[in-house]
């Protein structure tokens, strides 16, 4: 679950809570188990210590078969705002690689579709879904473009986790990023990112690791489009071996209808995800993949969604797989203040 | 006697309701007619805002004023004329599109939290009076003394060409 604010002035409190959750159900003619699935709750709490202080943490709690819940601290970040465009900031990020992964990421009810692209699905070797270190970003001047840059732990030996305890090879990564925003209806973003560190796995040689990445975002929903684009290089330091790379690319397109079907958004998406055979650093963990997913999202309420697709997906080294989904995914406001009059004499107590 | 009487005193509560509810109608289209003045606290030292530079800051794009002071967005509740105005004006958007634009704008950790929702113009104009860097929207006339109205690209809602119209 994540759970959102909007402040009133009626109680000035200085944090605001977002609770996102969803509730899923899964038909598959592959393997795994069909049914009812408990999907991540999220819980984003965002804190304003002084006027340039700010904290934000997010925490989850995800089902696992046959064992408890497991919790964890997915964000945790400290920032000072000197101005537009200087922001400074220290934690656990998502880092900043392509759209997907700081647009949307736990938060399923933002996310038009049921399932992430295969690049940034949880537990995703392909990028470094989270980030441990420092960032700094803000505006370029006046304009409609920005920029983040930052350096901090890189991957940890499991190469899905970033590091949190420090960094195991001594290796900083660094990521930078550079986005256009402007200010049309159709609501675009574009942006390119770059990400190098040195990897050292668990199992395999020691890895110099190269990202790029690119993407164009409409994200207005008449249409709401997506397209990115990454490619990760990797050599291995003791160049005993092949180098190799991985690359992948979605594309996904929706449409919010008009009228009385003003509620539903229909929505394609596909994706290719090519992990060569001499990727020294993913080739043992990742598969190359195919994937088209068709589905409907029904924006019943203002803060829930049900969402309904079919998948069609090929794995290099499995059987092909097509699966339907159903998603209930909401946001939750526990302050309701929209909903809740307010009287001047709250007005006036909250201006003392 | 007492049937008379109730009969006669329902019949003056209808008549008193019909009357403010014509009053309530009549007063919309002037309401509706009106131009929308940006606001802002007293102590701001900004006087004109270009529309593209109002849609930054309304879109927290913007979050900082030139002297580096930060800026609280005051945003009218929903059911408001002056809200549905620069939703579609400055926002281009929709209630749910709007909605959805701060939740994940605040997913993000672009901002530090919404905007303060006002219920009132009267709420609006005692908090953009009492908060610094504080920015608001309201009709034209119901602009008191203690805020100062900004020029939008140079002009003032009296005056011809004002955009937010």
């Amino acid at each position: 679950m994540l759970v959102t604010g909007f402040a009133t002035a009626q109680d000035d409190v200085p944090y605001r809570a977002l609770f996102f959750g969803e509730i899923d159900y899964r038909q598959s003619d592959g393997d795994g188990d069909d049914g009812f699935i408990i999907g991540q709750a999220v819980a984003q709490l965002t804190g304003n210590i002084d006027e340039r202080l700010s904290v934000m943490t997010e925490m989850t709690a995800t089902a696992r078969q046959n064992e408890d819940f497991e919790f964890e601290v997915e964000r945790l970040v400290i920032k000072y705002d000197f101005s537009d465009q200087f922001k400074l900031s220290a934690g656990r990020y998502h880092t900043p690689i392509g759209y997907w992964n700081t647009a949307f990421h736990h938060g399923s009810w933002l996310q038009t579709t049921i399932a992430r692209p295969e690049t940034v699905k949880f537990g995703s070797n392909v990028i470094p879904i989270h980030f441990v270190g420092i960032l700094l970003e803000g505006k370029i001047r006046e304009s409609d473009f920005g920029y983040r840059v930052g350096f901090g732990n890189g991957r940890a030996e499991q190469i899905n986790d970033p590091g949190d305890l420090g960094d195991d090879n001594d290796e900083p990564a660094y990521v930078g990023s550079f986005y256009y925003r402007p200010l049309d209806k159709y609501r675009l973003e574009a942006g390119v990112s770059v990400y190098v560190d040195t990897a050292t796995p668990e199992v395999g040689p020691e890895v110099d690791e190269v990202i790029f990445s690119g993407y164009v975002a409409l994200q207005g929903e008449t249409p709401e489009v997506i397209v990115e684009y990454d490619y990760a290089d990797h050599q291995r330091t003791d160049t005993a071996g092949p180098d190799g790379s991985t690359s992948s690319i979605y594309g996904q397109i929706a449409y919010r209808l008009s009228g009385g079907a003003a509620n539903f958004k229909p929505y394609l998406r596909a994706e290719h995800l090519d992990v060569e055979d001499d990727d020294p650093l993913l080739s043992p963990l990742v598969d190359s993949y195919d994937g088209v997913t068709v589905g409907i999202r029904w924006d019943f309420s203002p803060y829930a969604s049900l969402k309904a697709e079919v998948r069609n997906e090929e794995f290099d080294n499995a059987d092909d797989e097509t699966s339907f989904w159903l998603q209930l995914a909401f946001v939750f406001d526990p302050r309701r203040p929209l909903g809740r009059s307010i009287t001047q004499t709250g007005a006036r107590s909250m201006m003392r | 006697m007492n049937t008379a009487s109730r009969k006669l005193r329902l019949a003056a509560a209808c008549l008193v309701g019909t009357l403010a509810w014509a009053s309530a109608i009549a007063d919309e289209p002037s309401a509706r007619n009106q131009a929308i003045a940006i606001v802002v606290h007293d102590g701001t030292h900004i006087d004109d805002v270009s529309i593209d530079q109002l849609r930054r800051i309304f879109l927290a794009e913007q979050q900082f004023w030139p002297d580096r002071s930060r800026i609280t967005l005051l945003v009218r509740a929903p059911g408001a004329y002056e809200r549905e105005f620069v939703l579609e004006r400055i926002y281009q958007m929709n209630e749910n599109q709007f909605r959805k634009y701060w939740i994940a704008k605040m997913f993000r950790a672009e901002v530090p939290s919404g905007p303060r929702i006002v219920f009132s113009t009267n709420m609006a104009l005692e908090l953009v009076t009492a908060i610094p860097g504080s920015i608001t929207f309201m009709n034209a006339s119901d602009v008191g003394e203690t805020v100062k109205v900004v020029r939008v690209n140079g002009l003032l809602p009296s005056d011809d060409g004002y955009l937010l119209k």
